[in-house]
Formats: C-alpha cells, structure tokens, sequence
C-alpha cells in the first residue's frame, strides 16, 4: 500500500494552525512514514494536484473570492476534507468584521488607523475582493471532519491523524475539543 | 417531609418531598446539564438543557422544574434528551456572537462547557444576528449583551438575592434583552454594584473588569476568608493569581449572607488607592523616616515606660490583636477605649441575628443606615419586604431605605411606629448609633415582642467588646497608642496627647501628627479571628503574604510587651 | 311612551362599513318625521355573517334589514315606521343564518343537525347590549337565580360536569372537572378568571359574544363562583377590544345595580364581583398562567407547571382561568340540565362550537354549529361553498393549538377527540378555509412570523427556534434553500415541538410540520436546484 497523500492549505488566517501541526514535534518522523504530503503553503507547490489526494486541510475562514475559490479547488480534489481550526470552523477571529460594512473595515484598516499617513485602499486586478461576511469554510463547502481550537492542540490534531490513519472516523472529545485557546 | 423513592437510569434513589427531579438525581450522582438553573436562585425552565424522559408523561420534563414524586421513573441521559440539548446549544451559538476565541471567559464558560460535553465541533445553524451594545457604563463590571445567553440568571439575583429589582428583561422575542431600570444605562440605573448578578452569569456576558483575562479556573487560587468591611461578617471566597487578588466572590452556603456581598465586600478593596505604609516610620527632625522594627519599637517603648498612655483603637482588627492591646494598656495601667460609638442597650427585648431580618413581618428601622453601612442586612430588608413585611424607619435624617419603607417618622413620632407594630408578630428592631432615648422609650411597649439586631458601626465592634474596650475620646496623656488598621480616620480626628503612635496601614491625617507610625497588614494578608454580628467568632485567612516589612498587630503588641517587660 | 327600538349593528365591521352614518341618517329620519320621541335608536351586537352587515333590527316585531347603507335607513324609517311597511327589498337574506326565523338550511339528515344550532349566540344581534333587562327578557340571569335559590354549588358543578362540557379555548380540558379542583381547595379566597384575551389570528369568537352578549359571561362566571366557592372575577381582556371591555364595564354596573352581581345576590348570602384587567397587546398573555403574572403586574411569561392555576392561580391562590365561550355555556346548561346539553354535538364534545369562518368562501363570518358536524358541511353549506373557481385545499385552525387540515379530512366530524385522532386540533376557532392557489410555504412562513414576534422570549426553542425556523423558511422562499436546509428545518421544527415550555413554543412550527406531512412537495419544489 502505497502513501496516503495529503494536501493542505491556509485561508484567512494566522498560520498558527500549521505551527501547532509542527508542534507534534518527533511524531512528525512517523506521520511521514504513511504520509505523502502532496501541497502546503510551507512548501514549493501549493495547490492539491489535480489528480487529487485522500486527505485535505484547510485552516483560515473564507473571506475573499480567491480563499472561496481555494476551497472549492480542495473540495473537489480532496476524498476527505477537513477544516482544521477555530477560523476554518466557525470563521475565527476575523469574523469581527461582519458587524461592519466591507468598505468601513478597509477605510479603518487602510486610511483611519494612528499610525498610518496618506494611506490609501489598495486596489489591484491581483487583489481578490472580500467577500461580505467571513465564514467557515463548512459554510461554503461540505467538510467531513471539524477540529476547532485556535489552534487546535498538537495532541489534538495528532489524535484526528492518527485516527484517520488507523482507519477509523475520529470522535472528539474531551481534551481534544477545545474551543480557542482553552486546549492550551 | 416525607421520603420519597424514585428510579433514576434503573437506580432506586431516595430522596425528600419537595425535592426536584434536578436535585434527587445530583444526590445520586447523575449530573444533568443545566443552564439557567442555579442553586441559589429559584427554578425557571427556559433553556431546556435539563430535559429528562418520565415514563407517563407525554413530554419531555425539565428536571429543574419537576418536583419527584413517588415510584416516578425518570432517564436522564437517553438518545432524544442528547439531541434536544445539543438543538439548544446549537441555537444559542446562533443566537449571538458566542465566538469563544475572543471571550474572556473561555475555559470557565458553562455555555462552552455544555458545548464541548455534547460534542459540538461546528455550528450548523446559520447565524443571522446583529452586534449587540456592550455596556461600560457600570465601574466594576461589565455587560457584554453578545455573550448573554438570556437564562436570566442576573435578574433572578438581582430579584431574589439582592431585592433591588434594577435588571429586568425588555422587549420579547428574538428581541429580548437584559435590561437596568426602564432601560437606562447601567451605570446610570439604581444598581448597587453588589455583583450578585456578576456572579452567577454562566457565560462571558457579565465581566469582572479587574479580574477579566487574568486567570482561568485552572490558574487561579481559591482562599475563604471574612469581611472585614463592616460588622456583619460574610464569607469570602478571595480568587488570586501569581500573588494578585483578581476577584471577591461570596459563599454560597454560608450564613448569615449566603453568597449575597455587597459592594464594599466584593469590589472596593480592590480599588483601594489610599498610600500604603510599608515599613516601621519615626519622626525625627519633624519628618517621618522610615526606620527598623527595633529602632521603632525601642523607641516606643522607652516612650511608654513611666508615662500616662492612652489606647484607642479602631475595632478594624482581629479579635488576637483586640486583646494584646486591651491586655497591654492594662499592663502599663492606662486607659483603654475604641474609637467608634457603640449602639445604646435597649433594656427590653431579645436578641435577634441578621438572619432573623428575612423571617420578620414588621421591620423598625431607627438611627441605623443600613444600606449605607451594613448593605447586607440593609438588601435583607428589601427581601423581607418584598416578601410582606412592613418596613418603618424613624430617623431624623434622610434614609435610604424610605424609598422602600410603608411607614417613615421623626424620631418624636416613633409612638406611631410602636402602635403600628402592635399586632405584628415578629417585630424586628434594626438600630444603631444615631438612636434617640426618646424612640428607645417609645418602643417600649412593644416589650420582649421586640427582636433587636443592634448595628455595630465598627467593623469588629464585637470583638473590642469581647476584650472590654468601650467608647473613649482622646484625652490629654503623655502618650496616645493608636491601633487603626485599615480603618480611615476622620480629618478632625485632634489627639492632645504628647507622643503619638498609630499603627495603620494607610497614610492618613493621623499619621501625619504621629511620632511613631507602625504598619498593619490588610484584611487579605493576616489570620485570626473577628466576632461577627451574631457572635459567631470566624476565622480569617492568609490570601496573600503581607509585604517583607508589615507585621500583624499582635505580633507587634507582644513584641512590644516583651521589651516593656525587660 | 317608546313603541319601538331600533338596533343598527355596532361591531367593529358594522361600523367599517357605515354602520355609524347609518344610524345617523335613521335618528334624522326620525327627526323628521316627529318619531324621535316614541322610537329609540341605539348600537346592537353584530349578526355575525359579515357580508351582511351593517343590519338594522327593529322591535318588537323583529324585522332585520341588512345590509343596509345611510339612504336606506332614511328609507326604512319612512316606509317601516312612518307607513308601517315591510321593506322586503332590504330584508335580510333569508340564508344568513341568523337566529330562529331566517334559517333555512336543508334538513338535516339522520343523525345530523344541519340548521345553525344557536346555544350562545341566540341573543347576539338580537338583544341590546346596553340593556340588562334585554337580557332579562331573553332569560338571562335565570339560571344563575335558579342556582342561587335551589341548589348546592357542588349541584352546580354536577351539572356543569355531567354536561361534558370542554375548555373552548383550544384545549378541550373538561370544565367540571377544571372546577372540582379548585373547589376542592381549602383556601378561602379563590378567583374565577375569565380568559378574553383573544389574539388568535383569525379567530373572533369571543368578541360577539362579549359585544353582543355581555351579561351571559357574567352570569357564567357568578355561576362558576358559586361552585367553586369563589368571590371574585376578573376578565382579563385583549388590549384592542376597547368596545368588548366597554359594553362589559356598562353590563357589569348594571348588574350591580340590579344585585345580579356584588355582595348578597338575590339575597341569597352568596357576594361576588367581577372586575375587568385590559392587557397590552401580548399574544402570549391569552396563555393562562402568563395571564396570571401579567394580572399581578409582572412581565407576561408562562409559569412553571405544576403547580397549575387550580391550585397555584392569581395571587398564589386557587384559580379557574376559562375561554370566554366555556363560561358562556354555563347558564344554558344550568338553565336546561346536562340530558339537555347532551343532545347537542357529539357523545364525547357535547355542545356547540363556534367558529370564524374566513378565507376563499362566499360566506364569511361567525358561526355556531354542533360539535361534530364535518368541515365539508361548515364548507359547503354554512360557508356557502367555496368561492367561484376556487377548489378546497386546506383549512388551517387558528392559533396556539391550531393546524392544517387537508381535503382528505374534510368528513372527519369537527370536535376535539376525532380532531386529535387524526394529530389536528380544532385550534381556536379559526377556520381559514385555502383555495388551491394558497401557497403552503407563504401560508407557513406566515403563521411562523406571527409566532416569532409575539414568542416571549423566555425558552431557547421559541425565542431562538422560530428564528431559526423563519429565516429557513424565507431561504426556501427565496429559492436558496438545497435539501439540507429542508431538512434541517423539519428537524429544528420537531424539536422545537418537543422542547418549548409553553404552548406558543409548542405550536409555532406546526404550521410546519403539518405542512410538510400534507404537502411535502410543496415545500421540495422550492429548493435549488
């Protein structure tokens, strides 16, 4: 049997759900025994390969066009999907702004903050729009299994790996579902 | 009361008439999940967490509401219950923004906690609310409406506990909110800040704006201890962390308050910003000077040693340091007294405990401000008259508890009080201080029908009485030896003696006529004993160490009787 | 010396449609011809059927002429009263159902009683609400004589018992037995509370009998005093009804007046008193124990039960909270005995039930008619059939207990146990009778938005589950539901069913659930694709 190949990828997020996956620490030279991993921001190719893999991770909520379009290219070519993190859950810390409208957040962000002089909104073909509101990436494709936490444990990623790898649907619970920092 | 036997999951349990459902299963173990439920307040039914399956019943019961009957046979943890709870949480994660990775209280939440416990990993129900006002208005704490879950908790406390009636629910609905007064800001409301409702919030809405992000359950160290702010004495759970006092709560089970604090018990100590004296000071070329333990304790003395002393003290002290300085005034053949008034005898009457203040139908309130000095007993009114009792205050001066009273007279009316109160079965008679001779006489009539809780105006009155001290003004001696704790001192506070030591804790205008000045520990760093209002002598902990310099009074005062000795 | 009365409708619709100019016009006729001071004109109860109104009824022949507008009434004076002449062009229809003279539905067939069977509105529209001694003539205070002076209260309770009658405020709970309880108590002071807080949608029942009958509900509830041993009333009555809580104030007066009401009735040593409590537009205070705090001053949120009202009521002390309609039979059946009332309905509903007949029929309108007469008939021949071009779909039952009732129901006999066997309810007495282009999620969405707003807030289900419930519904509308969406709203519907505290919780997503039991495809054809 050949290796699972797994992909992942970052959305609207911090990259701290990627440095809790490093901070399995050791565990890292056997997960890499039975796993491929095809894709990641860390690494040289960053999109899942067409061919698609058995496993995805998606951490970040969905917060521009470009985030929606990255989760419907995982969707499609991930088996198994999984929205890893409080943001890829339930659309995390930047779901602050839906309370305002897009163009208040850009005016506050890009011209209204202290320490900005002669600021300005940037506007470019490369820049993707925001969307309206942030949301978890459950909200704009279906996801198979949910692993919230901001970030999630080491050990509690560890312990939805290591399920999948043995075959079996992980449960969470106890101190692997945590909500925000309280696994920490 | 009668037993009653009842299955719970296949298990016979036993339990009492009048037990609910909710309680004869916590008595055999079985915790059912509960959210607008709380112990101390009464039973509302309306988050549905704690539905439980009866054989016979049509419907799903709450178990908080249901009372246990004989042979009833209930389940507690079934397939429909789990949904029906995670259906709930799932609404009340949709309802506001109960994002837990920005909510100060993540980890101690009970919402989350119910969460995690019903496998809650997403969100399925869309979340189509609006951003709520938070509420900053109040000093202490906050109200944060995006966290409320609407069990009305806060209300039932402010209702039940604290009988202030300020937090009601407006508007109805999807619309509905927790509201102060007719919907003032809190700050601006008739809120008396005594954080009952702050306590029993299960979820991140009510904030604690000293302790808020400083510590979770599992960080934070839990030490009881007594009040020291006034003489009723209430039982206080002090939570710290790295050696800082993050909060005050009150102990639920626990007389004669039973978790009910009031502001000066829960919040102000906290925010004290008097100057602290920290190390031993002697005046030397008219200046304060900080100096050595032996230096100042020599000096004082060498100073006593022949002299005429007089001792006052502040009975804001524990019962052990009351009697050193009692016995140590004896010892050098002076007089001893206490700074504060004390209330007059009555001559007729029995004694009453502040618990009897609920129990009462006819409330007399004379010379006493209650609500100003003994909140406690002061909200202990307001509950015995929202549950009938007739409330008269005689007094010369305006008294807070008018608003609440059916009968308010001078002090040359209080004839009118005695005949109102004739027919009333328990009269109890709450006084202090400012009581006439003329009410005294007045009351009279009403003989031993009359129960007296006499207010001591001093935090631990009881014990300077225990140890014999009674009111004195200071008087020309050759040397004054102040014991005033914590306690403030009036400005106008003159004392004629020749050489003056004060041992306090603050600067205040009495050290700043001092000679010697001795530091006291605060309330948190010491142990011993006060006598509480109803003579219940409880024990005081160490929560924090005191700083390296500060010594408790007793101590001090046995040192200080060792070197008179040699 | 007045030789004749005149009663122009004065119900809310009759006043709509010109009831008011209509009287105006007839006091200016009178005028006109010197009659002003041998005839006497005031305000009358409404005949129900509100296609023909306003009418105009003239006494004691008991001549009614309706619809009538301003000339005509000029018109009926001059002809009527002036020349004495029947104006026959403006009598009314001879099918408007009201009492005595003018039915003429087909005879009944075996078994069945077809003829509009008036038990509590036979004075409505008929008698002057502002007259006590109307009342008196058409044998009002009767019955509560007849108890007074020649039976035991626990005999009054035996009768009421014994008759069968139901709680007609939705739920069907039998009123002897409502009473036995509260009866049985040991407390000395106990409450009779007459439940008029009708805020169904659609339902208008109680409102002709409190605007064209007043004195019938005070005499039901001194009735109920005297069973239970209670002494005093309250009407807790719906904020809008300000004509309904007007003509009850005046009735209640004059009652007193008459010692029908107040200390020593009759002289018979038995005092009672009834007082009326105008509530403030909750929906959720027409639910008894939610009325109860509301009468007490506090906020209108249902009670935990048990303890119920019987024991636990106004004030902490025994309570019997009944419909209006309930206490309006009462006098008939103490008047008439059990056997009497027994022949009226069903073996298991004895009595009369009325209902507010709207929607796609030719004839709408308040009607009573035996419990137990199919929807078909309330249909076909009450309602005048459907209207032209428009086939039966549904009917939908009003309010809290209501629901949805399909053409395949429409033989089964209307009263509470058959409706309950096949898991519909009669509801309120509403009847919304759809034609087949009612849209069942519009007619959903509807209801479950009546529901949102007037949820009290305090249970999680209801305040947060017809949120919930209405934004998926506006998705389906909307055209963004997918399957999931329905099904997750068919779950939260279930749920909310099992787990709110009241019956308003309990009721929201029925229009839901039966919704999607009768027309599922109606619902499916709505989502995305």
């Amino acid at each position: 049997m050949g290796k699972i190949k797994v992909a992942t990828q970052w959305l609207e997020a911090c990259a701290g759900c990627h440095m809790s996956f490093l901070d399995i620490d050791e565990r890292i030279v056997e997960f890499f025994k039975h796993v491929e991993l095809t894709s990641s921001p860390l690494t040289d190719l960053k999109h899942p390969p067409e061919e698609g893999v058995d496993v995805g991770i998606l951490t970040g909520g969905i917060g521009n066009e470009d985030e929606l379009h990255e989760a419907q290219e995982m969707r499609e070519r991930s088996k198994l999907l999984i929205a890893l993190g409080d943001c890829a859950v339930f659309g995390g810390i930047c779901t602050m702004r839906n309370f305002f409208p897009t163009e208040e957040v850009l005016r506050r962000g890009y011209i209204e903050t202290e320490s900005t002089v002669d600021g300005q909104i940037p506007q470019h073909e490369d820049l993707a729009p925001l969307t309206d509101k942030v949301s978890g990436v459950g909200d704009v494709v279906p996801v198979d299994i949910y692993l919230p936490g901001c970030p999630p444990t080491a050990d509690a990623i560890w312990h939805v790996l290591t399920e999948l790898l043995a075959g079996r649907m992980p449960k969470l619970e106890g101190k692997v579902l945590k909500y925000g920092m309280d696994g920490g | 009361m009668s037993e009653i036997h009842l299955k719970i999951n296949d298990r016979e349990v036993t339990t009492q008439s009048g037990q609910t459902v909710l309680e004869a299963a916590k008595s055999a173990g079985v915790e059912i999940p509960v959210l607008c439920h709380h112990p101390a307040l009464s039973n509302w039914g309306a988050c549905r967490m704690c539905v439980v399956e009866v054989e016979g019943m049509r419907t799903l019961q709450t178990a908080c509401t249901l009372p246990a009957t004989e042979g009833m046979v209930v389940k507690t943890h079934t397939e429909q219950t789990f949904d029906i709870r995670k259906f709930v949480l799932e609404l009340l994660f949709s309802e506001r923004n109960h994002y837990c990775m920005y909510c100060q209280m993540s980890g101690d939440c009970e919402l989350q906690d119910q969460a995690y416990g019903h496998g809650l990993d997403h969100w399925t129900y869309p979340r189509p609310y609006e951003k709520q006002e938070v509420d900053a208005t109040r000093k202490y704490f906050i109200m944060d409406h995006n966290r409320c879950i609407l069990c009305s908790r806060c209300v039932r406390a402010c209702t039940e506990i604290a009988a202030n009636h300020t937090l009601g629910l407006r508007n109805r609905g999807a619309q509905t909110m927790i509201s102060a007064d007719l919907n003032v800001p809190f700050g601006a409301s008739s809120c008396v800040e005594c954080g009952t409702c702050l306590q029993v919030c299960p979820t991140g809405a009510l904030i604690d704006a000293r302790s808020a992000y400083g510590g979770r359950e599992k960080d934070v160290t839990h030490t009881q201890t007594t009040c020291m702010q006034c003489s009723v004495g209430c039982d206080l759970d002090v939570v710290t962390r790295y050696n800082r006092l993050l909060r005050v709560d009150g102990v639920w089970d626990s007389a004669p308050n039973g978790g009910l604090l009031c502001v000066d018990g829960r919040f102000t100590p906290l925010y004290e910003t008097r100057k602290r004296v920290v190390k031993p000071l002697v005046r030397k070329d008219g200046k304060l000077t900080e100096s050595s333990w032996e230096e100042a304790l020599g000096l004082v003395a060498d100073t006593l040693k022949g002299s005429t002393c007089q001792g006052l003290a502040a009975c804001a002290t524990t019962n052990e340091a009351l009697a050193a300085f009692a016995g140590l005034m004896t010892q050098l053949g002076g007089q001893a007294g206490r700074l504060e008034p004390v209330a007059p005898a009555l001559g007729y009457g029995v004694p009453a405990t502040v618990a009897d203040v609920l129990d009462a139908d006819f409330i007399i309130v004379a010379g006493a401000q209650p609500l100003e000095y003994q909140r406690v007993v002061g909200y202990f009114i307001h509950r015995a008259a929202d549950k009938g009792a007739t409330v008269a205050v005689i007094g010369d001066s305006e008294n807070a508890l008018n608003k609440r009273a059916a009968l308010s007279v001078a002090s040359a009316q209080a004839g009118v009080v005695a005949q109102a109160a004739a027919d009333a079965e328990k009269i109890v008679l709450v006084y202090s201080v400012g009581i006439k001779p003329e009410v005294v006489a007045a009351l009279k009539p009403l003989g031993d029908k009359v129960s007296f809780l006499a207010l001591d105006p001093a935090r631990n009155g009881k014990g300077a009485e225990a140890a014999g001290l009674k009111p004195q003004s200071p008087t020309k001696t050759d040397v004054a030896y102040i014991l005033l704790g914590e306690q403030p001192v009036a400005d106008a506070l003159r004392v004629p003696a020749g050489f003056k030591v004060v041992q306090t804790a603050y600067h205040s205008a009495l050290t700043e006529q001092a000679d010697v000045v001795l530091p006291t520990p605060l309330w948190y760093e010491r142990s011993g004993h006060v006598t509480t209002l109803d003579g219940v002598d409880k024990s005081l902990q160490t929560v924090l160490p005191a700083p390296a310099d500060v010594r408790d009074e007793s101590v001090v005062l046995a040192q200080l009787t060792a070197l008179l000795r040699s | 010396m007045i030789r004749a009365t005149i009663l122009v409708s004065g119900d809310p619709q009759s006043l709509s449609r010109g009831a008011e100019e209509v009287k105006l016009a007839i006091e200016a006729e009178l005028s006109f011809y010197g009659l002003a001071n041998e005839i006497e004109v005031g305000f009358g109860g409404g005949v129900t059927r509100v296609d023909v109104l306003p009418t105009v009824s003239i006494y004691p022949e008991g001549v009614i002429y309706g619809p009538v507008k301003p000339a005509d009434g000029a018109f009926i004076v001059e002809e009527h009263l002036y020349k004495g002449r029947v104006v026959e062009h403006l009598l009314l229809p001879t099918d408007a159902l009201v009492s005595g003279q003018l039915a003429s539905l087909p005879a009944g067939k075996e078994g069945k009683q077809y003829a509009e069977k008036r038990v509590l509105l036979r004075r409505v529209g008929v008698v002057d609400p502002y007259s006590i001694e109307d009342y008196v003539a058409h044998d009002g205070y009767f019955a509560l004589g007849q108890a007074l002076t020649t039976m035991t209260p626990t005999e009054v309770m035996n009768v009421v018992r014994e008759s069968g009658l139901q709680g007609r405020g939705g739920a069907g709970f039998p009123t002897g037995l409502k009473w036995s309880f509260v009866a049985s108590r040991a407390e000395e002071t106990k409450y009779i509370v007459c439940n008029a807080d009708e805020s169904e949608p659609g339902t208008f029942k109680d409102r002709m009998i409190l605007e064209g009958d007043p004195h019938a509900v005070l005499e039901g509830m001194a009735l109920a005093g005297y069973a239970v041993g209670a002494h005093e009333g309250w009407i807790y009555i719906r904020g809008e009804y300000v004509l309904s809580k007007e003509r009850l104030e005046q009735a209640i007066r004059q009652a007193e007046e008459l010692g029908v009401l107040g200390d020593d009735i009759m002289g018979s040593g038995f005092s009672f008193h009834i007082h009326v409590h105008a509530g403030a537009g909750a929906y959720i205070c027409g639910e008894e124990t939610a009325l109860l705090e509301s009468m007490e001053g506090k906020r209108g949120t249902p009670r935990i039960r048990p303890p119920y009202p019987t024991v636990n009521g106004y004030r902490g002390l025994p309570t019997v909270v009944n419909n209006v309609e309930t206490l309006a039979n009462v006098p008939p059946i103490v008047l008439n005995g059990a056997a009497w009332y027994r022949t009226l309905g069903t073996k298991r509903s004895p009595g009369t039930k009325l209902y507010s007949v709207m929607g796609d029929v030719n004839i709408t309108g308040l009607i009573e008619v035996p419990m137990g007469i199919t929807l078909r008939e309330v249909v076909d021949i009450y309602a005048g059939g459907m209207k032209a071009g428009k086939t039966f779909k549904c009917a939908q039952t009003g309010g809290a207990s209501g629901s949805i009732i399909p053409a395949a129901l429409l033989d089964i006999p209307m009263d509470f146990a058959s409706m309950a066997e096949q898991g519909a309810s009669l509801g309120s007495g509403a009847l919304l009778i759809c034609g087949d282009d009612t849209d069942i999620v519009d007619l959903a969405y509807t209801l479950v938005r009546f529901f949102k707003t007037e949820s009290c807030g305090k249970c999680v289900p209801c305040r947060v589950g017809t949120a919930q419930m209405l934004e998926a519904l506006d998705r389906l509308r909307q055209g963004y539901a997918r399957a999931a969406d329905l099904a997750r709203l068919e779950q939260i519907a279930g749920y909310a069913r099992e787990a709110s505290f009241c019956g308003l919780g309990q009721a929201a997503p029925v229009p839901i659930l039966s919704g999607l039991r009768f027309f599922r495809e109606e619902f499916e054809a709505r989502l995305r694709a």
